[in-house]
């Protein structure tokens, strides 16, 4: 596999297949629940510690656009939202009870911009 | 003056029908006929009487802020498309989304910029003040007078940057009126000073009203929210997450919750916790601009479909529009102050994930209660005190029924 995050975060180079082509949220709140939870779990398990360095990182770079590596690890620990609320929350990767799959639509008939 | 601000439910209201009281037996038992969640006489009932007769929140002002900018918003249960749109003279109009030629949508899109809607089907153009632009071909329609054939107009007016409109030709009340005493709490949120938004709808199998319940009350946090909410909301004092007060204005209502002050993320909910303290230090570099204080409500509903509540790094806004007797569309807009940073902006992210999640443990409650309902097995279901809100609600949507009904008998 080739790299594709910053050096510095090389060891969580394994999970990052799994988010880094989600480009939405919808894309990643389906990918959740297609996921096993054991696989969230454990990608919450090695990356959720590092978070608060990631974000150190990545704040580094202010406001401005983020380089490729930089922006496929933004994209990684936006997957991270997604594994943390079934982690964190519903110990399940999809809400118990919920219909599979869903889709709750971002925009839309609400949205401002399409 | 009408929709009077109280303490208590039991004040008259105006829609447009003319003055009414709340129905005496819902506010006083709480009991409500199960097929009002379910019947089709129910849903075209409240089609003619509520839906097309009220005032319906469509979009903030500044969604709209040039000239050109519009948004096309569906009114599922009437069957109309509105076109709204900021005028060359900044004036904001609303129209029917229906080209005067043979009716197709002269706007696609939810919403967009234009120099003028040009029909998709035999180009007809219309300016952005809906009067006719061009007809191709024109000698051949020699009968028609293109200055009656703008579009067809709909009553829209804004009351503190919220943008409402009316499918009555010619509306009954003023939007001023029919908010009455609930207007101050419109004026004094800030919605505008939010300026990133995520926006949000789902399909739910539940009537409209069912969608609202749950925002109408704190009763269910404890239990269907048991996994997320319950800790932010429910206390050793307050166990069943009451409102601390509530207030009623015609058929508007709002709640004031107690909230868990001592409320913190739990240390091992590492992504959680990060969000929210990064929300909070989003605050401190904007020194607090804006936000919701404890003075607001948890709840402000207005009728029928409109809800406001202070959101975890701003406000949240849903509405609930119902499309068959059985099923509604939500709609939901979550508002941030802009992030600068990645952390922020991540923080953003789990906040409309855990609304969109905890939302989410609502709607399948809604749609197996539904289910229950629609069995047949009770005539009729509960509304307790806690729940004075949605039983309000019920009161005033059974006088506006049996109002028009026997306007309609009068009429006969």
């Amino acid at each position: 596999m080739s790299a594709s995050l910053p050096a510095a975060f090389a060891d969580l180079e394994p999970f990052a297949h799994l988010w880094i082509g989600l480009e939405t949220m919808e894309s990643r709140y389906r990918a959740r629940q297609d996921m096993p939870f054991d696989a969230l779990k454990q990608f919450y398990d090695t990356t959720a510690p590092r978070l608060a360095d990631i974000m150190a990182h990545l704040d580094a770079f202010g406001s401005d656009t983020l380089p490729s590596a930089e922006a496929r690890l933004y994209r990684m620990v936006l997957g991270l939202v997604e594994a943390a609320q079934a982690v964190e929350f519903f110990a399940s990767a999809r809400l118990p009870g919920a219909p599979y799959p869903h889709d709750v639509a971002v925009g839309g008939q609400a949205a401002l911009s399409d | 003056m009408t929709n009077i601000l109280s303490a208590t439910p039991e004040g008259g209201f105006d829609l447009g029908h003319g003055m009414m009281m709340p129905d005496a037996a819902i506010l006083r038992d709480g009991r409500v006929a199960a097929d009002s969640f379910w019947s089709e006489a129910q849903h075209a009932a409240e089609r003619d009487a509520i839906y097309r007769r009220c005032w319906l929140y469509m979009v903030r002002a500044e969604d709209l802020p040039e000239p050109g900018d519009y948004v096309v918003r569906n009114v599922e249960i009437c069957g109309v498309s509105v076109l709204i749109v900021r005028g060359k003279d900044d004036v904001l109009r609303a129209f029917h989304n229906v080209c005067r030629h043979r009716g197709m949508p002269v706007a696609d899109g939810a919403c967009g910029k234009a120099e003028a809607f040009r029909c998709p089907y035999h180009s007809w153009t219309f300016r952005l003040d809906g009067s006719l632009k061009a007809i191709p071909n024109q000698r051949r329609f020699p009968a028609l007078d293109a200055g009656d054939l703008g579009l067809v107009p709909i009553a829209i007016d804004m009351y503190a940057g919220f943008v409402f409109i009316n499918l009555d030709p010619q509306p009954a009340l003023s939007l001023q009126a029919f908010l009455g005493g609930i207007a101050p709490l419109l004026e004094a949120t800030t919605l505008n000073r939010f300026t990133h938004r995520d926006s949000l709808s789902y399909e739910v199998g539940a009537n409209w009203k069912a969608g609202l319940d749950p925002q109408y009350e704190g009763y269910h946090v404890g239990t269907v929210h048991a996994l997320t909410i319950r800790e932010i909301s429910v206390t050793s004092a307050n166990p069943f997450s009451e409102f601390r007060k509530m207030a009623f204005a015609g058929p508007h209502a709002a709640g004031w919750s107690q909230g868990n002050p001592s409320w913190r993320p739990r240390a091992d909910r590492i992504v959680q916790s990060f969000a929210v303290q990064t929300m909070g230090a989003l605050a401190g570099r904007v020194a607090g601009e804006g936000y919701p204080s404890a003075e607001t409500p948890a709840s402000l509903a207005i009728f029928p479909n409109f809800m406001i509540h202070p959101g975890a790094g701003g406000w949240f806004t849903q509405q609930h529009w119902p499309l068959t007797a059985q099923s509604h569309r939500w709609t939901a807009h979550y508002y941030y102050h802009a992030p600068v940073t990645a952390s922020e902006r991540l923080a953003i992210a789990q906040a409309t994930a855990f609304g969109r999640d905890s939302g989410m443990e609502d709607f399948m409650v809604m749609a197996r209660q539904q289910k229950g309902l629609a069995s047949g097995a009770t005539d009729s279901f509960y509304y307790g005190e806690a729940e004075m809100l949605p039983r309000h609600r019920a009161a005033v949507i059974r006088s506006v029924l049996n109002g028009a009904q026997a306007n309609m008998r009068s009429a006969a």
